[in-house]
């Protein structure tokens, strides 16, 4: 069963890899894959995700589509300005682009989102590609228009991204800049607030002795607080998003009432995915702890280590602390799934099915993945678990992707859990970026489903407990303040009353504080500088 | 049908592999001896040569606290500051240090390639 698994995994991989070169247009790979893939006139039974059943939609042409469109194979890199010389990410290849036209860009981008949009239907057939000056315009507004329950636009991960930066690779888990991650206020207004979310061992950050709850003043002798002037968030933007190590800046932090200041210099910071596995005894039991941060390769290993501990110190329950966790490698989420269930809950059972539109054949279910897929720890070695019937999972505004298919994987076999923190980002989509004429577009093309066949949090997942988050102590500690309600109410099942148990440093307010992921210099400061 | 033309592909894309690449044979785990500039740079073209880049990275604490190593595509994130992929089913780039005979060696695990390393002095984990 494992091996049959193995070569599931392995020929998929193969496959979705293949199929990124193939839009990179390798003419002798494309037309392997076309063999592959759903060519051959085999109507209905196409194949593989995200490739689409029929070239042109003619019989199953949704009821929204008026004209039959242009298969879009028909009309990819055909660019207005096509790209001359060798792709750098492409094994120095030459660009795959012909001279095609702006029109010839957005006929490739109407006739993609039909074939392969997970809501191709509700897209309005009412645009006119002449009323839109690019094709990145166009793009913009060929998505569903729908809104979910909320009021929110079902549709909040529509993008574009330039093909050169999109294909830079880099080491797992390695960050440049100083080994910090923030939380700060959302928006323009000011004062703007910054604290420090994660402090990485062994980082600069904590060879400067900066701490969780480390609230940025000045940076650089500038004012972030209060200032507004252009030089000014210039000055921010290139201190809090250094491009190359050994950048130097100066940052003033208010702790507790206390000036601390610190000189950092940018480096390439290892993160350590897994921290601060413990035990922690209570009355009803001894439990386990754990802060999981990113489903990178790296944390493969570490989270065998970290299940391996805690299976050994005998616990009964487990508070998997996922707040700061964006995502990552669903295979990396379903191990640690099983991990936590164990073998009986889970055979046989799917951790995560996609479900594409009506035109293209899913791919095969996730499995609950009781053998190690080989990104750290050894290839097959079986995983340990602890096999609870109940976890704990501590979640943000910052929980997204992959660390919620681990909440909803689990609700799928009838694992009991319990979310205590903020309610989860609201991200049960995923893509099959494909690039055209430079640009990298992303359109959800499916949505990831549990055994029950659940997958509807496009409003995230609302937490048991609203518990904000903490800064004043360090994750871990079994007094912050969402882990001490997740183990009071593993007792009492109640919730506590808002925060107000939680030492609160002055001046936050933390439940509108915002994680803020790594390289993002285009919300560092909004509206101003660089953008 | 289908499946015998995926069968065929995926050995043509097998063979296209063997061309390139020895099966590496069984050596160590190992770490570095010398985490230095020397090794860093070595492993750093070595890498990069067999990911067709012209340079890549390496953070200073490689193949010190392990023995492997990766390289996926670096994460981008939204607006919102959310991660543009948040489900990745993209294979990372591994690679793995080894020992034999005493010559250290670093696997390219995805494409089972191998080279020897020259100026690169590892120990077995």
């Amino acid at each position: 069963m494992a091996l049959l698994f193995a070569l599931h995994l392995k020929a998929t991989l193969i496959m979705k890899k293949f199929r990124l070169l193939a839009t990179a247009a390798l003419p002798l790979i494309a037309t392997i894959l076309t063999a592959c893939g759903g060519g051959g006139g085999n109507s209905g039974q196409c194949g593989g995700s995200a490739e689409v059943c029929n070239g042109i939609s003619g019989t199953t042409a949704p009821p929204s589509v008026v004209t039959v469109l242009p298969a879009a194979s028909t009309l990819e890199n055909l660019c207005q300005v096509p790209r001359t010389g060798t792709d750098p990410f492409n094994n120095n290849l030459p660009y795959p682009d012909k001279q095609g036209s702006l029109t010839s860009e957005k006929q490739w981008l109407r006739s993609w989102i039909d074939e392969t949009y997970l809501w191709y239907r509700e897209v309005p057939t009412t645009l006119n590609p002449d009323n839109y000056a690019s094709a990145l315009d166009y793009f913009a507004v060929l998505k569903t228009p729908a809104l979910t329950a909320s009021g929110k636009p079902k549709d909040q991960f529509h993008f574009t991204y330039p093909s050169a930066e999109w294909g830079a690779i880099s080491q797992q888990g390695v960050e440049l800049g100083y080994g910090l991650t923030w939380s700060r206020s959302p928006g323009a207004s000011l004062p703007r607030k910054r604290v420090i979310a994660i402090v990485e061992p062994g980082s600069p950050a904590d060879k400067a002795g900066l701490r969780r709850g480390d609230q940025l003043t000045t940076i650089d002798t500038q004012d972030y607080l209060n200032s507004s002037e252009s030089s000014a968030i210039t000055v921010f933007n290139n201190a809090l998003f250094p491009e190359k190590t050994g950048e130097s800046h100066t940052f003033v932090f208010n702790r507790n009432g206390s000036t601390i200041s610190a000189v950092l210099v940018a480096a390439n910071v290892a993160a350590t995915p897994v921290q601060n596995t413990k035990t922690i005894a209570t009355t009803s039991g001894l439990v386990g702890y754990l802060t999981f941060n990113d489903h990178n390769a790296v944390s493969e290993s570490k989270l065998v280590d970290a299940i391996t501990q805690l299976k050994t110190a005998g616990v009964n329950d487990l508070v998997l602390d996922v707040r700061y966790n964006g995502g990552g490698l669903l295979y990396i989420a379903s191990e640690l799934a099983y991990m936590i269930a164990g073998p009986d809950a889970t055979a046989g059972k799917v951790f995560e099915q996609a479900q594409f539109n009506d035109k293209i054949r899913p791919d095969p279910a996730t499995p609950f993945i009781a053998n190690a897929v080989g990104f750290s720890a050894p290839k097959d070695m079986v995983l340990p678990y602890l096999g609870l019937k109940r976890v704990t999972i501590l979640t943000s505004a910052g929980t997204c992707s992959a660390s919620e298919a681990i909440i909803n994987g689990l609700q799928g076999i009838d694992v009991a859990v319990t979310l205590i923190g903020g309610q989860t980002c609201g991200k049960p989509y995923g893509f099959y970026p494909t690039p055209n004429c430079g640009t990298t577009y992303f359109a959800i093309q499916f949505k990831g489903v549990n055994n029950k066949g659940f997958g509807d949090y496009a409003d995230g997942i609302a937490a048991t407990c609203n518990v904000a988050d903490d800064f004043t102590r360090a994750l871990g500690d079994p007094a912050e303040g969402q882990l001490a309600a997740a183990l009071s109410y593993r007792d009492s099942k109640i919730c506590p009353a808002a925060s107000t148990g939680v030492n609160l440093q002055a001046g936050f307010a933390p439940q509108n504080l915002r994680l803020v992921r790594p390289a993002v210099k285009e919300i560092a400061i909004y509206g101003r500088g660089r953008l | 049908m289908r499946q015998a033309q995926c069968s065929l592909f995926l050995f043509f894309f097998s063979m296209l592999g063997a061309c390139q690449a020895v099966a590496p044979a069984a050596g160590k785990a190992a770490r570095l001896l010398v985490p230095d500039q020397v090794a860093r740079q070595e492993l750093q073209q070595v890498s990069a040569n067999f990911l067709g880049l012209a340079s890549v990275e390496l953070a200073e604490n490689t193949l010190i606290e392990s023995s492997q190593f990766s390289y996926a595509r670096t994460p981008r994130y939204d607006t919102s500051g959310q991660m543009l992929q948040g489900r990745v089913v993209e294979m990372p780039h591994i690679f793995k240090l080894q020992i034999r005979a005493q010559q250290c060696w670093l696997i390219y695990e995805n494409k089972a390639q191998e080279v020897q390393l020259k100026q690169t002095k590892c120990v077995a984990e």
